[in-house]
């Protein structure tokens, strides 16, 4: 079988050239809580986007910053702008796939404790001596060199990855676009905005999984303890508090106590970008969306953003008769 | 109003988590005991046949406060039992954590409990200082439960050896996975230390024998050495890794006492204001038995591994220094349910060692792991056999476990697997059935032995 | 019946077999060592060893032509035993019985952590630097001492001996003549990328492809195939992707003559493979799984060729000719049956 084949989509409407396989897998690891995810190809860069039940939702976008290349010979479309988001080449592809293309040769592994360990069974000396490299992950190729395109509706999303020696062509499969409503989040009615470490909010909530919550309450104050996480879980109770808001938290505007509840595994989806992050800003507005907009710093300077939504748990003190559990009913109430 | 309150250095909190760690392999709940100017953690294991036990002193602590509820706080006694799984995720390996930076590194433990007996308000409550500000608080709750407390008679205890606890580890290192228990032997200046299991198989199965290994060494391993020779006494291996996976952790010397088969081993190590202290029934042949420990026609008999004998230590009792009374009491109970013989009783099976126990002893094992095959943890149950029907590929298929596998495995590495089992833990007994002896259970034997 | 002998190397050897079934059968006679693992499924094992590149003082005795001894050996318990060798002064094995049951005896020498020296394993040929700090061991003043801080480790693996007409039956699976040959890349690199395919297709036929149509619930099948014109392809397709690496510039050996039977070499299929181009392939589908644990044979470190018969199975031939400096008649044949379409 023929797979790396593209001719017989004719010319591709996009091409793009990356140097670092792990950079873009790094990015889009963020938002791997889905099976599948939404690609958007824009002359700007790519947008990725995942969501869950229309309560959660998760964006990365791939700015042609990060290509060494990046061609889009976009058709032609009219000037007025909503139309020309609508027209851009957009489907999904799975997202599991296209992860695990992405790290074909080893991207996630570097680092891995794993290796680094001792060799205690003395296997490492029984190997032939002038091949040592080939156990360390490095001499798999971190970097490799990375190229995406795209032909057309229909077509497959191309990958190629090349890497000491070996090509690796990859076509994934494209699917009819599902573009769900973004969860609005209204700037304008924005109560709380904390700008913060991102390893802050990690190392916070690796704390509450402990306790395997269901429930992560998230309560911003004006006053001490400014920021507080809290769960409670079978074994008991647990919280982190920011307390020293100042030399904790970058930016702190809120300008009222808010108090709001998330469904604790939703927030813990968002773990890997919280780990990757250099930077958080937190955002909630009055109907409570939580917005966390994660500033990624990239190899070889510039940043990426990945950001997210999430919905709350509706509040006992809201009008519905709606349960705490009914995480979606919350979603229908907010006006767009 | 806190009965009880302590700080923790982050060092001592290491070492909190470690000894939490090694009572985590004996029972899934911690009994702690407050007094004036001690905190003791203990674990009995279900069958009654290990006892382990971490006393920390006021050294310990860097503040340490017991206030007591009455009027004379150094005659009071604080008891709880806490779930180990709910501790140790609080407790938990900070120190060693590489990830976690410098700025997220505790500055102080500080811990209170409140023992509102009866108005539903009892806590033990962890306030956790970190470096960058952040306050983390933990609410745990426990249940008010008094302690087993094993008995063991130092004066009775006529063989005593001690130990590097390094040395002991690189002897354990050398047990295969699998067998149950393990015989010290003392003969010609030479001591040798036997892992083995006394299945008795036939055909195929013989390929299914855990390895059967016997490590010998010179007396001059040992620092301490007063053993009576030929004399056979057998614990349960597991026990023993279990222990000396902690002693190992520490540069220490372990000394062990005992007298014979059938009566406990108390194996004692310490460390910097921690006192380690484990009780082990032994079993094992009688005194002067000529028999060798491998010798498989003597090992037919099913292990007898009796309980040990245990007090309960009272709540509030009057004068907590008084044991002997109790010790007597627990003693002539312990006659009544088996005279002083040496006839096998049946008793559970000793617990299989878990995997977990295993890779503690080799965590490192597979450093050429990229090398295995990709699920190799599923296969643990494949049959020994060349007709090994028993590794239905439809059901490796059919699971998708090759994903996963890694985070199975990270559970099973926070050894925490057990949590559903016993959510009536046995300490809300009555207090004397928790002293009954084993013959309650070796039905459960039948079960799985016949 | 006798068998008794010193080891050397075979840790890494019984680790790598170990991957691919539990037992092996293992014969022993006067010339060499033959390792042959035969799984209900998945690939067959049959190792042939020169005595000298994992024993020496080797001793064996039966009654059987040859002297001969075939045994039934469990591989992870051997694995596990060996570990215990790892530092060790001096290690021997031996067949014996114990308590009436027949056991392979390992007996280890091993110095203490207290006596020191317990780095300088035998085994372990990183130590056999002849500038280490070992040349000139430093000994106790006081003999006795060091000689007597070691221990003396005893590994009983149990086994069972084989009566020559049990094993009669069994004869390495005969293949028709390859239509590829090729020497296989590094195997770490095949392997990572080996188990990555399998991972994908996992994940996306499990995941991935909602309401997609249901492949067979099986693990998946890797295709791969070689050229006459050096090249190697691995693919695999899934539900939501089909995706392909190809290694190229890599080594077709040329035949041995004197393995033809004197037919013509023009005439082996082979030659007609290699005249029809690039674009020729041969091409097996192997189990992903069973082909992982294959490749751990790379952690032996030899040279590996794989013979294709299209569609029909792969051979792989791993010469561990660095096994041992000097000794190169080791061999390990891999035969792995190729799944139909």
């Amino acid at each position: 079988m023929s797979t790396h084949d593209d001719s017989d989509h004719g010319p591709p409407i996009f091409k793009a050239v990356s140097s670092s396989a792990r950079q873009l897998f790094q990015l889009l690891n963020c938002i791997r809580f889905a099976p599948k995810c939404q690609v958007q190809i824009s002359n700007e860069g790519l947008r990725f986007a995942a969501e869950e039940s229309r309560v959660m939702q998760g964006i990365v976008f791939l700015d042609k910053a990060l290509f060494t290349t990046f061609n889009c010979a976009l058709p032609e479309v009219a000037d007025d702008e909503a139309d020309s988001v609508a027209d851009l080449p957009n489907f999904q592809v799975s997202l599991s796939a296209l992860l695990e293309t992405l790290q074909i040769f080893g991207a996630t592994e570097a680092p891995s404790a794993r290796f680094s360990r001792s060799d205690a069974d003395g296997y490492i000396s029984n190997v032939r001596r002038d091949r040592p490299n080939a156990f360390s992950n490095q001499a798999l190729g971190m970097a490799g060199i990375c190229r995406l395109s795209y032909t057309g509706l229909g077509s497959p999303f191309g990958i190629i990855l090349e890497e000491a020696g070996v090509i690796t062509t990859c076509n994934l499969n494209t699917y009819e676009p599902d573009n769900p409503e973004e969860i609005p989040f209204q700037r304008d009615e924005m109560q709380v905005k904390i700008i913060m470490q991102a390893r802050w909010l990690f190392d916070a909530i690796s704390e509450l999984s402990s306790t395997s919550p269901n429930r992560l309450d998230i309560t911003a104050s004006p006053t001490v303890p400014y920021l507080s996480l809290a769960a409670t879980g079978h074994l008991g109770s647990a919280s982190m508090e920011f307390g020293k808001g100042r030399e904790l938290l970058e930016t702190f505007s809120v300008a009222e106590k808010w108090t709001q509840s998330y469904k604790f595994e939703m927030i813990k989806a968002a773990s890997e970008a919280m780990r990757l992050a250099s930077k958080v800003s937190v955002r909630g507005d009055e109907q409570g969306v939580l917005s966390l907009q994660f500033m990624v710093e990239v190899e070889g300077g510039g940043v990426s953003f990945v950001d997210f939504r999430f919905v709350p748990y509706l509040r006992e003190d809201d009008e519905d008769d709606g349960s705490e559990e009914n995480i979606g009913s919350d979603y229908g109430n907010i006006e767009d | 109003m806190p009965v009880l309150a302590f700080t923790l250095s982050p060092e001592s909190l290491g070492k909190l988590h470690d000894a939490l760690v090694c009572l985590g392999k004996f029972s899934e709940a911690v009994c702690i005991e407050a007094v004036h100017d001690k905190l003791t953690l203990t674990a009995l294991n279900s069958s009654k046949s290990a006892y382990a036990s971490f006393t920390l002193i006021e050294k310990f602590f860097a503040k340490y406060q017991f206030k007591g509820t009455g009027a004379n706080p150094s005659r009071e006694k604080f008891n709880c039992k806490i779930y180990n799984k709910a501790l140790l995720s609080v407790f938990k390996g900070r120190a060693t954590d590489p990830m976690r930076e410098k700025d997220t590194a505790i500055e102080r433990c500080d811990v209170t409990v409140e023992d509102g007996e009866g108005t539903g308000k009892s806590r033990f409550i962890i306030k956790i200082a970190c470096r960058h500000g952040v306050l983390k608080t933990y609410r745990l709750t426990f249940e008010s439960v008094s302690p087993m407390h094993a008995l063991f008679v130092k004066e009775s205890a006529g063989n005593v050896w001690s130990i590097s606890s390094r040395t002991l580890r690189e002897f354990v290192e050398h047990f295969g996975p699998g067998t149950e228990q393990l015989d010290i032997y003392f003969e010609d200046g030479r001591v040798s230390l036997t892992s083995y299991t006394e299945k008795i198989m036939s055909g195929n199965e013989v390929l299914k024998q855990p390895l059967h290994t016997t490590i010998a060494v010179d007396t001059l391993e040992f620092g301490e050495f007063h053993v009576e020779e030929k004399l056979h006494i057998v614990i349960s291996v597991k026990d023993f890794k279990s222990i000396v996976s902690h002693a190992s952790t520490i540069n220490t010397t372990v000394k062990a006492l005992y007298s014979h088969p059938s009566n406990p081993m108390q194996l004692t190590y310490s460390d910097e204001g921690l006192l380690s202290e484990f009780i082990l029934m032994t079993t094992g042949e009688g005194r002067g038995a000529s028999a060798a420990p491998n010798s498989r026609a003597n090992s037919k008999r099913p292990a007898s591994r009796p309980a040990l004998e245990a007090t309960p230590s009272s709540k509030k009792p009057s004068n907590p220094e008084m044991r002997p009374p109790s010790t007597s009491a627990a003693l002539s109970l312990n006659r009544d349910a088996a005279p002083r013989s040496k006839v096998s009783r049946p008793s559970p099976p000793p617990p299989q060692p878990s995997i977990q126990t295993d890779a503690l002893f080799f965590p490192e094992a597979d450093d050429d792991r990229r090398w295995d095959p990709v699920n190799s943890d599923e296969e643990e149950d494949e049959m020994l056999l060349w007709d090994a029907g028993g590794n239905s590929v439809v059901a490796t298929m059919n699971s998708g476990k090759g994903l996963q596998s890694a985070e199975t495995q990270s559970q099973s590495i926070n050894g925490l697997s057990r949590i559903n089992a016993q959510t009536n833990p046995d300490a809300s007994l009555p207090q004397t059935q928790r002293l009954a002896p084993t013959q309650r259970l070796s039905g459960i034997r039948g079960m799985f032995d016949d | 019946m006798r068998f008794k002998t010193s080891i050397r190397n075979i840790q890494t050897f019984s680790t790598s077999l170990s991957t691919l079934g539990k037992v092996a059968w293992v014969r022993l006679d006067d010339d060499s060592v033959r390792f042959t693992i035969i799984p209900e499924t998945g690939t067959q094992v049959w190792a042939s060893l020169s005595i000298e590149s994992i024993f020496e003082d080797y001793t064996i005795q039966s009654a059987a032509p040859n002297n001969t001894i075939n045994l039934e050996l469990p591989l992870p318990p051997l694995h596990r035993a060996l570990k215990s060798a790892i530092n060790a002064t001096s290690a021997s094995i031996r067949l014996t019985k114990k308590d009436g049951v027949p056991v392979l005896s390992l007996t280890i020498i091993t110095n203490t952590v207290s006596s020191g020296n317990s780095a300088g394993g035998f085994l372990n040929p990183a130590n056999a630097d002849p500038f280490g700090d070992n040349v000139f061991r430093e000994e106790s003043l006081d003999a006795n001492m060091g000689r007597e801080r070691e221990a003396i480790v005893t590994q009983d693996i149990p086994i069972r001996v084989l009566t020559a007409d049990s094993v009669e039956g069994i004869h390495e699976p005969r293949v028709r003549e390859p239509d590829a040959h090729i020497v296989l890349p590094s195997l770490i690199q095949l392997k990572a990328i080996s188990d990555r395919f399998t991972k994908l297709a996992m994940a996306t036929s499990y995941g991935g492809a909602r309401g997609g149509a249901s492949s067979t619930a099986s693990v998946p099948k890797l295709e791969l195939a070689a050229n006459m014109h050096g090249s190697l392809k691995l693919s695999i397709s899934t539900d939501s992707l089909n995706i392909s690496s190809v290694w190229s510039g890599l080594n077709n050996p040329e035949l041995d003559p004197r393995q033809l039977d004197g037919e013509n070499p023009e005439n082996h299929p082979s030659a007609k493979l290699k005249a029809a181009g690039q674009d020729a392939w041969s091409t097996v589908r192997i189990d992903g799984r069973d082909w992982g644990k294959v490749l751990s044979v790379g952690r032996l470190g030899g040279r590996v060729i794989a013979c294709f018969a299209d569609e029909h199975a792969l051979i792989l031939y791993v010469y561990l000719s660095n096994f041992n400096d000097g000794v190169d008649d080791s061999v390990l044949t891999y035969y792995i049956s190729s799944f139909s379409v």
